[in-house]
């Protein structure tokens, strides 16, 4: 009883902690809630599987509010899902009433965390109970389909997405070879033997990534002091914002549970949606409180209904679901339907500590906000430069190996590529993640067929999911050669 | 993006298409492999790439390329990469804690920083980073042949 006790109150203090982190992180422009989380997962390396999932959950909830003070403050979203929360955060701090706004995305953000917390636990564990019944044809069928939406959702373009996910494919099968033990493509190196771990992958296409684009960008604006009073809202403005959290809510939980949409794409749906269902959508863009309501219940409710695919099927549908896949992936946990009989442990940790981070991110954003804008005003030099050491002396820690922080560095380099290309990232972190479900599935399939493919049609979920897929794929080619004439 | 750029990412494509299923064709064949082999799904994944690489030139040729969305200062990131690079090769003959804070004084002072500040935050921080990975964590980083470590 003792020990469960103390299990559980390290796991409230790494949600706190990662809360923390996120917050901070989110605070400055540039950092994603994927790269904070990136920055922190090798250090997750030496800890236990709960305390280590439940750290990178809660960064991402904290990085959600973390991006509304410079959205709010300096009109530059911390986070790509802030952009909305500018529209009329902006509006109200010019109106002095920055404190209001603030503390109007922190009890959004709160209402959204808590709704969307309440969907993950409701819909995950049935959709995983369904997922139970796949069979190793289905499973292949299934990696299929989650490529192939992500690649047409996730950057615009299906053919770039599909060159995104090929790369990942291809890393994913460096190493040696799971059936026959033939080492692939190592160019004779031992240390490319036992693969590449996608963990070097993340940090190198998130976080490498970023320093090199934010090198060359002019300084973050500053923040000024006088701003750093919260104001949270009383029960007559949380009556008036109830409607538009509660679009917010709808949004987010769809958006959420949607493979490539994400926060940002749920925070403008709830905002367009909220002015449109208002009794005053002339008030929107001028400072309208509901403004900042929206938004910031839509992106908070999808960092849990984001993770609905990712523990009930295994298939991460954001940079930062995918990230948390590579936390489950060091401590040799594979997130999908095994996981709630395998490790059932984990998942209600990782529910618990995201109702910790959301309590959390509603204490701490109380207090945060003097240090938070203190950082965001440290000139943006000595900020990249201890970024970068982080990220050079957290990869070194996981293996003591130079040559992984050689390998993320090209990772890096690869990520800015990608980016000057207009190649979506997700894609190939997702073929780096699902290459090897793919591969054996697929080799296994085969093997209990004695190598016919008909397998793959008999099975009715895998034909119905490999339809899918290929409906998706053709509709987003044609969709894309319409679109350009 | 221009349509030169979609072009020449279309070209990338099929070149490492073509590179990745030679090499995956090359992969022998063990007595413990099952009917795909180890050069089977490789070899498909090296028709998904060629094919996207088909396709993005054939639709960039004849409907035009999309809008570019940044173009960061490529001179820039190249002196960042080429300090990080300076970093990992340094480290075995300098030691973690020597070699880290002249990388951060040197980012730093890349990025734009200048002043009396610049030599202590370097400082700092690597005294930080190395009481928070050596001391506290364990962590064995290489301590400097020039100083008679490892």
């Amino acid at each position: 009883m003792h020990v469960l006790a103390a299990d559980a109150l390290v796991t409230i203090l790494f949600a706190f902690g990662g809360c923390l982190w996120g917050i901070l992180g989110g605070a400055l422009p540039g950092i994603s809630p994927s790269i904070a989380m990136a920055l922190l997962l090798p250090f997750t390396y030496g800890m236990e599987p709960i305390p280590a999932i439940v750290l990178l959950a809660s960064v991402y909830v904290g990085a959600e509010y973390g991006g509304s003070i410079p959205a709010i403050l300096i009109r530059t979203p911390g986070t790509n899902s802030a952009a909305a929360t500018t529209l009329d955060g902006f509006e109200m701090a010019r109106q002095g009433k920055g404190g209001e706004a603030l503390g109007i995305s922190l009890v959004s953000g709160l209402v959204g965390g808590l709704f969307g917390l309440a969907v993950l636990v409701l819909a995950t564990e049935p959709l995983a109970r369904l997922a139970l019944a796949f069979t190793p044809a289905a499973y292949f069928a299934l990696a299929v389909l989650g490529l192939s939406v992500i690649a047409s959702l996730a950057g615009g373009s299906l053919t770039k997405g599909l060159i995104g996910a090929g790369l990942g494919l291809m890393i994913a099968t460096v190493g040696t070879d799971p059936v026959s033990g033939v080492p692939r493509f190592t160019f004779a190196s031992p240390e490319l033997l036992a693969g590449i771990r996608p963990i070097l992958v993340m940090v190198g296409l998130f976080a490498v990534a970023e320093m090199l684009v934010q090198i060359g960008e002019p300084p973050w604006a500053k923040a000024e002091a006088r701003d750093t009073r919260l104001k949270l809202p009383g029960l007559a403005m949380m009556r008036r914002l109830f409607p538009a959290q509660a679009i917010g809510c709808g949004i987010g939980t769809f958006e959420g549970v949607t493979p490539g949409a994400g926060g940002t794409i749920a925070a403008f749906m709830a905002y367009n949606e909220a002015r449109r269902w208002s009794k005053d959508p002339e008030a929107f863009g001028r400072g309208a409180p509901e403004g900042v309501a929206a938004p910031e219940a839509a992106n908070n409710v999808v960092t849990a209904t984001a993770l609905v695919p990712l523990l009930s099927l295994g298939i991460p549908g954001s940079n930062s679901a995918a990230i948390l896949l590579g936390g489950f992936m060091v401590h040799g946990l594979t997130p999908g339907p095994l996981l709630f009989e395998k490790a059932p442990d984990v998942v209600w940790g990782l529910y618990g500590g995201l109702l910790a981070a959301n309590i959390a991110m509603l204490l701490l954003g109380m207090v945060i906000l003097t240090p938070a804008l203190w950082l965001v005003n440290r000139p943006k030099p000595y900020l990249l430069a201890a970024i970068l050491c982080l990220i050079v002396s957290g990869v070194f820690a996981i293996e003591q190996s130079l040559f992984d922080v050689g390998l993320v560095l090209g990772f890096g380099v690869l990520g800015y590529l990608l980016r000057l290309a207009g190649v979506p990232v997700l894609p190939l972190v997702l073929g780096v993640v699902l290459g090897f479900m793919l591969e054996s599935n697929y080799r296994r399939s085969l093997v209990i067929s004695g190598g016919d493919h008909a397998v793959f049609i008999e099975d009715p979920v895998a034909l119905v999911l490999l339809l899918l897929a290929a409906g998706l794929t053709l509709y987003s080619l044609w969709s894309e050669f319409r679109r350009k004439t | 993006m221009s349509r030169a750029a979609d072009l020449a990412l279309g070209a990338g494509a099929l070149a490492l298409a073509g590179a990745y299923g030679a090499m995956a064709a090359a992969i022998p064949v063990s007595l413990l492999s099952d009917a795909v082999g180890p050069g089977g799904v490789p070899l498909m994944i090296a028709g998904l790439m060629a094919g996207a690489g088909a396709v993005l030139i054939l639709r960039t040729a004849l409907v035009g390329a999309g809008e570019a969305k940044e173009r960061p200062d490529h001179l820039r990131a190249a002196g960042l990469l080429g300090l990080m690079v300076l970093y990992v090769l340094a480290i075995p003959l300098l030691g973690y804690p020597l070699a880290l804070g002249l990388l951060a004084a040197a980012v730093a002072w890349f990025g734009g920083a200048r002043g009396p500040s610049l030599p202590f935050f370097a400082a700092g921080l690597a005294g930080f980073f190395w009481v928070m990975f050596v001391a506290l964590l364990g962590i064995p980083f290489p301590t400097g042949a020039l100083f008679g470590g490892h």
